[in-house]
């Protein structure tokens, strides 16, 4: 359940985060690349992550 | 095209992507290999700008909660400025117009799809300022857009080549020419 709850609580975070971003500039322009690449790949890596967990959790409810 | 032709070309431009490359990248087998991509725009000072059609077409398969904000976060973190039907009203009328020219020449025989159909009037409205990047070149005919650079990515699972396109309006105006006069003999 707390685990649910972090995840849901850094999902918000990230999306306020994106929402602050200069939007008049994309990944490429804004001047960080390096850094919000890694952050990307988070991002990637956080989506695989939970797809698997939920997918798990739904062939559990099936059985 | 060379690549340092291109280069002075696509440097400061806006580029909008097609969603199989939003598909293809946000994958973290194939995240890493489209670093290069990401890093040849970066280097030309290029803008990517999202396109609201492809945003659809990237989360449309998506009904888990966390699934859809991670890709909606995605894609503004890559993109700038989010194109949609407000910027370009004549939008919908100009991607009409592009579907009779594809109808006429055989162009995706009954699969005309809307989206591409707008995002060739996209690149038909800020025709100076922006390109497509797509993985899909038969969507884009050259009979329309001029394919102007292809920048390959060899990633595990396959070779990506993805190919800038721009509208090409010498093109554009050769075939209204010629639906027009069809329309006019009938």
């Amino acid at each position: 359940m707390d685990n649910q709850r972090n995840k849901n609580n850094s999902l918000r975070q990230l999306k306020k985060y994106v929402d602050n971003l200069d939007r008049t500039k994309s990944i490429t322009t804004r001047g960080n690349f390096e850094k919000e690449w890694r952050e990307l790949k988070e991002i990637v890596e956080g989506a695989k992550r939970i797809n698997k967990e939920q997918k798990w959790k739904e062939g559990n409810l099936k059985k | 095209m060379e690549r340092g032709q291109f280069e002075e070309i696509i440097r400061n431009k806006w580029v909008v992507f097609d969603t199989n490359i939003l598909i293809k990248s946000f994958t973290s087998e194939n995240f890493e290999k489209f670093k290069v991509f990401f890093d040849y725009l970066k280097n030309n000072n290029c803008e990517i700008v999202n396109f609201d059609l492809v945003g659809f077409e990237f989360t449309r398969n998506d009904y888990c909660p966390s699934d859809i904000a991670h890709k909606e976060i995605f894609l503004k973190k890559i993109g700038a400025i989010l194109l949609n039907f407000n910027h370009a009203p004549d939008l919908l009328e100009e991607a009409l117009e592009i579907s009779r020219i594809y109808s006429h020449k055989g162009i995706q025989k009954g699969k005309i799809s809307l989206v591409d159909c707008c995002l060739g009037a996209l690149l038909k409205i800020y025709n100076k300022n922006i390109f497509l990047a797509t993985l899909n070149h038969k969507d884009f005919p050259t009979i329309l857009f001029d394919r102007k650079f292809i920048f390959p990515i060899d990633a595990d699972d396959d070779i990506h080549t993805i190919a800038f396109y721009r509208f090409n309006n010498n093109k554009w105006a050769t075939l209204k020419n010629d639906f027009d006069k069809i329309q006019q003999s009938q």
